[in-house]
C-alpha cells in the first residue's frame, strides 16, 4: 500500500506540471518574447502593404530591408528567374546546402547551378553527408576556401555552429552569403525569406478571407527553432489587428505530417468550432488536411508554407486554402546574382538582409494562382 | 479471485497498468473533452500504429536483444508499397510484397544480431534502411493514393476505426504466440538464460531469428497502415516512431535484459504515451514544455518499475 501511495503521488506531480502549463496558457498566446513582438509590431502597423521586418531571434543581426521587385538584381520568381548580370571574370562560387535529401535543398542547389550557367561562373554545390551537420558544413567551407572560391553561399544548419567557417572565409577575403537561417553575425548578405513576414502575410490573408472573424488553430514548428518562432510571431501579430479572430490553440506538430494529423485530431475533440488552421510548414498543414478529411469536417481554411508539390496539389483540389512560395530556387539564384555583381564592380547590396521572396513578389499560392504556379514557375519543377 | 489478483500483481505489467488507470482518471478530471467517446476512439486510433510496432518489438526485447530499426523499416516499407501502388500494382499484391520485405529485413537483422550485439547491428541497419527509403523516394513525397488502399488506414467498421481492429488482431496474435506456443516459451527461456537454453539443445539462432522476423513484419504492416492513414508516403515518416516504440515496450515493463514482460504491458505503455500527448493538446501545454513532460513520464514509469522489482528481489533473497 505504501508503494501504491508513492505511485499516486508521482502521478499527481506530473499532473501538476500539466496544470501549471495549462494556466500559463490561458490567453492562447504565451511564447513570444516581448522585445521581438514590440519591435515587430511597429513596422507592421506603419507599412500597410509590406509588413517589413522583425528582429531576428538572436540580437545584433540586421533587420530585413524589403525591396520592390524592380530594385532586385533579378526578375521573376521560381523557375522563371533571370538576370542581366554576367560574370566579368572567371569566378568560383560555392553553395552549401543543409542536406541532400530534402527537395527544398535540392532545388536551392539547382538555383545556384542555373545561376552559374546564366551568369557564367563555376558553381560548386555541396552538402554534408550527414544531414544537417553544421560541423561538416564548416569543413566544406574550409575546402572551398582552399579551392579558391570567390564567394560562398550557405544555408546554415546552425547560426552559431557555422561561425568558424564564416571567420575563415572572412580572413581569406571570401564573401559569405546566407539563405534562410542566418549566421550569428552579419555577413556580406542574408537572403531567402523573412520568416516573420511569411507568417504575417499568410495569417493576414486568412483573416481577410474569414472576414476578420473566426477561431484559429496554429500547428507550431519544433520548440526552440528560431525560424519557426519568427514565423509564429508573424502569425500572431497579424491576427492582433483582427479582434474577431481568436487563436484557440497553438501546439507543436514539429514540422511533420504525422504529428500535424494527430495533433489536429486531438484538438478537434475540444474545439469543434474552428474556421482556420495554419501549419508552420506545408507538411504539418497537410497533416491537418488529412485529420479534417478523416473527421468529415468541411469548410476549414488550412494554410501552410513552402509551396511544396503536395501543398500545391492540395490547393488545386481545394483541400488547402493557401501556401507561401518560399522559393528556394530563386533564393539560390538571387544570392549568386548579388555575389557576381559585387565581384564584377564592387557593388555592395543595399542592406545586410534583403529577403526574397517577399509579399512584393506575389508569393501566395491559392485557388487563383495555383494553376499557373504549377504550370509555369513552381520551384519544384526544377528538381523533377 | 484472490489468485487472479495475485497473478496480476506479480506480472511485470502491473505498474504500467496502474499508471494507465491513474493517467486516465487524472486526465478525465483535468479536461472534460478528454472523457468523450470520440476522444477515446481518437486515442485508440492514434495508438494503433505504436501498438503494432511496439508489440512486435516486445518479441525481440524478450530474447534480450534490441531492434532499433523498427521506425526505418516502417517508413521504408510504407514508401515501397506506395510506389508500387502508384505504379498501378494491385493493392493486395503490393501489401503482400510489403510484408515479404518485412520478413527479409527481419532475417537480415536477426542474422546480424546473432553475430554482433543487436543494439549496434540494428543501429546500422536502421541507417541502411532509412537510406534505401530515400533512394526509393528520390527525395520526393507520394501523395494521393487510391481509396482501396487508404481505406485501410482511415476507414471504419461500424463505429470502430479499421486501424484499431488491425492493432487488436496483431496484439492478440502476438499475445497468444508469446504466451501459449512452443516458440513463445522458447523466446522467454532463451531471454532469461541464454546459456541454459543452449545447453538444453535449443536452436537458439532460430529462436532469435524468429523474434526479429515477427518484429520486422509488424513494422512493415504498421508502415503500410501509416501510409494509408496519411494518404502519403515520405522517407522520413517512420522517424517519429523509432525510439518511441522502445519507450512503449519498456514502460510496459518488458525488461531489456530479456525473459521478462510481455504484450499486455506494452499495450499499457503505448496507450500511456499516446494519452500524454492527447491530454497536453487538450489542455494547451506550451510546445516548449511538451518534450519535458513526455520525458518525465517515461523516466517516472521506468523508475517505479525498476525500484519495486529490486525490492522484490531483495525480499526473495
Amino acid at each position: 500500500m505504501k508503494k501504491f501511495s508513492k505511485l499516486v503521488l508521482s502521478f499527481l506531480l506530473v499532473g501538476t506540471v500539466g496544470l501549471v502549463g495549462c494556466s500559463n496558457n490561458n490567453g492562447g498566446t504565451s511564447t513570444a518574447t516581448p522585445e521581438a513582438t514590440q519591435e515587430a509590431a511597429a513596422p507592421a502597423a506603419t507599412q500597410e502593404a509590406a509588413p517589413a521586418a522583425t528582429q531576428a531571434a538572436s540580437t545584433g543581426l540586421s533587420k530585413a530591408t524589403v525591396l520592390s521587385a524592380d530594385q532586385l538584381p533579378i526578375t521573376g520568381i521560381g523557375t522563371t528567374v533571370a538576370t542581366d548580370i554576367k560574370a566579368k571574370g572567371s569566378y568560383k562560387i560555392g553553395y552549401i546546402a543543409k542536406n541532400t535529401t530534402n527537395p527544398y535543398m535540392v532545388a536551392q542547389s539547382a538555383g545556384v547551378a542555373k545561376a552559374g550557367e546564366d551568369m557564367g561562373f563555376e558553381a560548386i554545390t555541396q552538402a554534408p553527408s550527414t544531414a544537417d551537420s553544421v560541423e561538416e558544413q564548416v569543413k566544406l567551407m574550409e575546402n572551398m576556401i582552399q579551392q579558391g572560391a570567390n564567394a560562398i553561399i550557405v544555408h546554415c544548419a546552425d547560426s552559431n555552429g557555422i561561425m568558424p567557417g564564416v571567420r575563415a572565409a572572412q580572413e581569406a577575403g571570401v564573401i559569405v552569403l546566407t539563405i534562410g537561417t542566418p549566421a550569428a553575425e552579419d555577413t556580406f548578405l542574408r537572403t531567402g525569406v523573412d520568416y516573420y513576414e511569411t507568417g504575417y502575410t499568410i495569417a493576414k490573408d486568412m483573416a481577410e478571407e474569414l472576414g476578420g472573424k473566426g477561431n484559429i488553430i496554429i500547428l507550431e514548428g519544433p520548440a526552440g527553432a528560431a525560424n519557426a518562432i519568427e514565423r509564429l510571431n508573424g502569425i500572431k501579430d497579424a491576427f492582433k489587428d483582427y479582434p474577431g479572430i481568436e487563436i484557440v490553440a497553438s501546439q507543436t506538430a514539429n514540422f511533420k505530417r504525422t504529428e500535424g494529423m494527430s495533433v489536429t485530431e486531438n484538438l478537434l475533440q475540444k474545439y469543434t468550432d474552428v474556421q482556420g488552421i495554419i501549419g508552420a510548414n506545408d507538411e504539418s498543414a497537410l497533416g491537418a488536411v488529412q485529420a479534417l478529411k478523416a473527421a468529415g469536417v468541411e469548410g476549414v481554411l488550412v494554410s501552410g508554407f513552402d509551396g511544396s508539390v503536395d501543398a500545391a496539389n492540395a490547393v488545386l483540389n481545394g483541400d488547402m486554402f493557401e501556401s507561401y512560395n518560399t522559393d528556394p530556387y530563386g533564393s539560390g539564384y538571387i544570392a549568386a546574382a548579388y555575389a557576381v555583381r559585387y565581384l564584377d564592380d564592387g557593388v555592395e547590396p543595399e542592406a545586410k538582409f534583403i529577403p526574397f521572396p517577399t509579399s512584393n513578389n506575389d508569393p501566395l499560392i491559392n485557388s487563383s494562382t495555383v494553376q499557373s504556379y504549377i504550370d509555369e514557375y513552381a520551384w519544384f519543377n526544377a528538381v523533377q | 479471485m484472490k489468485n487472479l489478483w495475485q497473478s496480476i500483481k506479480e506480472s511485470r505489467a502491473f505498474y504500467s497498468l496502474i499508471g494507465l488507470v491513474v493517467l486516465v482518471i487524472a486526465s478525465s478530471i483535468i479536461a472534460p473533452s478528454f472523457r468523450t467517446v470520440n476522444n477515446m476512439i481518437t486515442i485508440f486510433r492514434q495508438a494503433s500504429l505504436l501498438l503494432i510496432l511496439s508489440s512486435g518489438l516486445t518479441a525481440v526485447l524478450l530474447t534480450g536483444t534490441m531492434d532499433l530499426s523498427v521506425g526505418a523499416t516502417a517508413g521504408f516499407v510504407g514508401c515501397v508499397v506506395a510506389q508500387l501502388i502508384k505504379h498501378d500494382m494491385n493493392v493486395a499484391v503490393a501489401t503482400l510484397i510489403g510484408l515479404l520485405i518485412g520478413v527479409v529485413i527481419g532475417l537480415i537483422n536477426g542474422t546480424l544480431a546473432g553475430i554482433l550485439p543487436g543494439f549496434i547491428a540494428t543501429y546500422g541497419t536502421n541507417w541502411v534502411i532509412a537510406g534505401l527509403g530515400i533512394v526509393v523516394m528520390q527525395g520526393a513525397v507520394i501523395y494521393d493514393l487510391p481509396p482501396a488502399f487508404t481505406q485501410l488506414g482511415v476507414g471504419y467498421l461500424g463505429a470502430i476505426p479499421n486501424l484499431v481492429i488491425f492493432a487488436s488482431v496483431v496484439v492478440l496474435i502476438l499475445y497468444i504466440l508469446l504466451s501459449n506456443t512452443t516458440l513463445g516459451r522458447k523466446i522467454y527461456q532463451y531471454g532469461s538464460n541464454p546459456v541454459a537454453a543452449k545447453y538444453a539443445a535449443m536452436p537458439t539462432r532460430r529462436v532469435v531469428l524468429s523474434a526479429f522476423v515477427i518484429c520486422s513484419v509488424c513494422a512493415a504492416f504498421a508502415g503500410m497502415l501509416m501510409t494509408a492513414r496519411l494518404n502519403a508516403a515520405d522517407a522520413a515518416m517512420g522517424d517519429t516512431y523509432g525510439l518511441q516504440t522502445v519507450a512503449a515496450a519498456v514502460i510496459g515493463g518488458t525488461s531489456q535484459k530479456g525473459g521478462e514482460g510481455g504484450v499486455l504491458g506494452t499495450i499499457a505503455g503505448a496507450l500511456i504515451l499516446t494519452i500524454v500527448v492527447n491530454i497536453m493538446n487538450l489542455t494547451g501545454i506550451p510546445s516548449q514544455a511538451q518534450g519535458l513532460v513526455i520525458g518525465s513520464v517515461i523516466i517516472i514509469m521506468v523508475l517505479i518499475d525498476t525500484i519495486t522489482r529490486k525490492r522484490q528481489e531483495s525480499k526473495m533473497n
